[in-house]
């Protein structure tokens, strides 16, 4: 344990024990952070994708016998590009990697060096996120940005880092808090900034380390009570505590990941039955599809469990993590920049869609891969990754499909020697839009003409996104939505909400400018039947007398429609 | 003095009036539907009755090439007056009328018929067919009019916007065509007639969008020495585009429907250009 007195230097090694003391804390969160999201819909999970991410990390270092802080901070960084997902997740990584620049030449940290690590975290993660979109006040953005002022305004007095770990957690919880005034989508939403929850968590989880003590008076905590009570309606759940990785003669084991497909899959049996058979366990999805992530050291385990389940395996991937491990450490990365010897010029796209319907589709207008993913379930930066080194080609577009994989795609395209442009396609219509405008212009154009001609296509599609809310909402932009609504998001926008979907549905088409308009396009999803749907059509034939219409089977989950109109 | 007399076929497209003016003959296409065969030859087949039955059609119309006998009395009467033939048609991809008129070029006077594959369709024929009887009146060299037929054909570009896809997924014969546009989502591809290949360009989901661009790709080849628009039973979309490219060349721009030979695999709605750039 640490004097609180007296702590003015730690090293790598101290700083991967409190590292894991923050996963730890983050992970028995992680579903009230999941929960703080600004949709009341089953989006990207920002308490999931932040774990994931801190676990890949904390898996890099998991048994890296060097104090060096400047090393050990590295390799955390490395392997939290690697785990990146979602938008907060992959700026969390940024962090991780600029605070890690920042310690390079450290071989420990004090409170000078933290100061500087500190800013220079928050400088990089601004400067990258700059350099792809306008950075947002109110995310973990704002929230880091008060942690590192804090440490620069103590510096010249304080030389504790116990004290300064203290005064950013301080910072960043009164920041996250006035989150809502910075981001009125929060406000609307009556959230805290879930990206900048998880940073206060892990926070506090490296407090909680230093220490030893169960931490007296959470700022996380007390911030999501306080929240709940204004709330409409919190929903905040204690999550199922993952235990920490073992301390283990046998050694790292591997990590499991895979996808169970089936018709009546039992999510919470799964949770119950996969968390015990290992640990960082990460159990995700509904009854058509859980996504499964878990260390152990037997891999037969899982998977046997998972096929006797009855269930179909999909998209398995067992990697060995003490071999991950060695080869990080002997400099060269397992399994990615490796150019194949049948590496060809042609350019691949790979596009993240989940949904047997709409895979179809893709692969029939010439996607060259798919990674499985989207609402709620994002791919990591390391998946797109490993999509892309499965493939020969040595150019690569990718195309995420969802705001959320956006900046994990943008880190796949950082790290890999491929050449990678990431059209950042926010939904299946965008994202099928630049793919037929890939065929139509692969042949002719240079490749940044390519890309742009697939922007374009991407631009010149509306998406109405059709799900059911999980919380009652009083008011979000125009409109407030009844826990259980159906709520149609427009172009990512909330645009209308009613207990009858195809009354959300036209409600929402009334907000649209139609002029120019004539195709609509219904991508149903795997809970609704093409009779629904053509009653839908019938709907809109009679509003809508001039817009012509197409139905499609989907099989996306979660969101009975998906429509694209043109 | 050589009299030299231009033949084409129906898929030239060149309307009855223009033919009589010019005086190009015809080696018509036959379209069956109904259980009858007509000629195409915009006397025996009514095209505006034709496309309006079309869609209730409960079997698709099929197309067939003439027979040689009837190649070899079209070009047999020709000659009557005539010393030499110039026959104009559609490449031998897309029909075997080319061959049946070589064929019966053969047994008549090989040396006195010229047979060249037009290496376009619909108006790109239709053009070539009435630049040929243009040259025909003002030279007595056969010579003369091959080389500019030869020169023209390539330089030649169509862009269609196809209005539905249904006549030409189940016609069979532009498989490229199909499988480029896949059958899962409703698609308007916007194609290119060029050197004989048909090609798909674009893969739109609107027909609006499809037209837009078409009327971009015809500014690409600016300046224009010559410009047709092309429609299927679609006059009001025709007018409009006209319209809109009315700044491309200084004469009036003709209107054109595309014939029920070419129409059949094609189907109603579509609208197209045809542009023929100055020679630089």
């Amino acid at each position: 344990m640490l004097n609180r007195n007296k702590v003015l230097y730690i090293d790598g090694h101290e700083f991967r024990r409190l590292f894991t003391g923050g996963v730890d804390w983050l992970s028995q969160h992680v579903d009230t952070i999941n929960n703080l999201n600004v949709f009341p819909v089953p989006d990207g999970d920002t308490g999931t994708n932040m774990l994931l991410t801190v676990q890949k990390a904390q898996s890099f270092v998991d048994k890296l016998a060097d104090d060096h802080i400047g090393r050990m901070t590295e390799t955390l960084a490395t392997g939290a590009r690697y785990g990146a997902r979602g938008n907060s997740g992959t700026i969390l990584s940024m962090l991780l990697r600029g605070f890690a620049q920042g310690l390079a030449a450290c071989e420990v940290m004090d409170a000078q060096a933290l100061s500087v690590a500190c800013r220079h975290a928050v400088d990089y993660a601004y400067e990258t996120v700059r350099s792809v979109m306008t950075p947002q006040e109110g995310t973990i953005l704002t929230v880091a940005e008060a942690a590192a002022a804090s440490v620069e305004s103590l510096i010249q007095s304080e030389s504790n880092l116990f004290k300064l770990l203290d005064a950013m957690i301080q910072a960043a919880g009164k920041t996250l808090e006035e989150t809502p005034e910075l981001l009125p989508v929060l406000k609307d939403a009556g959230v805290v900034d879930s990206g900048g929850a998880g940073l206060v968590a892990l926070l506090e989880g490296f407090q909680q380390a230093a220490t030893g003590e169960a931490v007296q008076a959470s700022v996380f905590g007390t911030i999501i009570t306080r929240q709940m009570s204004y709330s409409a309606n919190g929903v905040a759940q204690q999550t199922t505590v993952t235990s920490p990785p073992p301390d283990d003669p046998e050694g790292y084991g591997y990590d499991v990941q895979f996808l169970m497909l089936g018709d009546d899959l039992d999510v919470a049996k799964v949770q119950a039955d996969i968390s015990a058979m290992g640990w960082s366990p990460l159990v995700d999805g509904d009854k058509n599809m859980i996504k499964v992530h878990i260390h152990v050291h037997n891999p037969a385990v899982p998977l046997d469990y998972a096929i006797q389940s009855g269930a179909q395996l999909d998209d398995i991937v067992v990697e060995n993590m003490q071999r991950q491990y060695e080869a990080f450490a002997s400099g060269s990365q397992p399994g990615h920049n490796g150019e194949n010897p049948a590496a060809t010029d042609d350019i691949a796209v790979i596009a993240v869609v989940r949904g047997d319907g709409l895979h179809d589709i893709f692969i029939e207008y010439g996607v060259t891969a798919i990674v499985e993913g989207g609402q709620t379930m994002n791919p990591s930066t390391g998946d797109l990754l490993a999509a892309v080194d499965a493939l020969p080609n040595r150019r690569v577009i990718l195309l995420p499909n969802n705001k959320n994989i956006i900046l994990a795609a943008r880190g796949a395209a950082d790290i890999s020697d491929r050449q990678i442009t990431v059209v950042p396609t926010q939904s299946i219509p965008q994202g099928l839009a630049a793919l037929l405008a890939f065929g139509d212009y692969k042949d002719d154009a240079s490749w940044e003409m390519l890309t742009e001609h697939m922007h374009d296509a991407a631009a010149s599609v509306l998406t109405l996104e059709v799900t059911k809310s999980t919380r009652r909402v009083d008011k979000l932009g125009d409109i407030s939505i009844q826990d259980g609504d159906f709520l149609v998001l427009a172009d990512g926008k909330a645009s209308s909400s009613s207990a009858d979907m195809f009354d959300a549905i036209l409600a929402a088409f009334a907000t649209v400018d139609l002029d120019q308009r004539e195709l609509v396009t219904i991508y149903y999803g795997a809970d609704v039947t093409s009779e629904q749907t053509a009653l839908l059509i019938e709907n809109l034939h009679a509003a809508y007398p001039q817009l012509q219409s197409e139905a499609v089977a989907g099989g996306q989950p979660l969101y009975p429609y998906v429509l694209s109109i043109e | 003095m050589t009299r030299i007399k231009i033949i084409v076929d129906s898929v030239a497209d060149i309307p009855l009036s223009m033919r009589q003016k010019w005086d190009i003959g015809l080696i018509p296409t036959y379209v069956n539907y109904g259980g009858n065969s007509y000629a195409d030859d915009g006397i025996e087949l009514d095209r505006t009755a034709f496309y309006n039955a079309m869609p209730d059609m409960g079997e698709f119309p099929t197309t067939s090439a003439p027979s040689p006998a009837l190649a070899e009395d079209i070009l047999r009467q020709s000659l009557d007056g005539y010393d030499h033939i110039v026959a104009i048609h559609v490449p031998e991809r897309y029909s075997s009328t080319i061959n049946v008129t070589r064929l019966a070029a053969q047994e008549i006077a090989p040396d006195r018929i010229t047979v060249i594959d037009g290496h376009s369709l619909t108006a790109g024929l239709g053009l070539l067919g009435l630049m040929a009887a243009e040259k025909a009146a003002e030279t007595d060299d056969v010579q003369q009019i091959v080389s500019l037929v030869e020169r023209v054909r390539d330089q030649i570009t169509i862009y269609a916007a196809i209005a539905t896809m249904t006549y030409m997924q189940r016609s069979g014969r532009v498989n490229n065509v199909v499988a480029a546009v896949g059958s899962i989502l409703q698609i308007k591809p916007l194609l290119r007639v060029q050197q004989g290949d048909i090609d798909v360009l674009h893969r739109i989901r609107t027909f609006g969008r499809a037209v837009d661009k078409v009327r971009e790709l015809a500014h690409e080849h600016t300046p224009l020495e010559r410009l047709m628009v092309l429609h299927i039973q679609n006059e009001d979309g025709a007018n409009q585009l006209k319209s809109d490219l009315e700044p491309l060349l200084p004469q009036d721009i003709p209107i054109m429907e595309v014939g029920p030979t070419l129409g059949s695999f094609i189907g109603p709605g579509s609208l197209g250009v045809l542009v023929l750039p100055q020679v630089k």
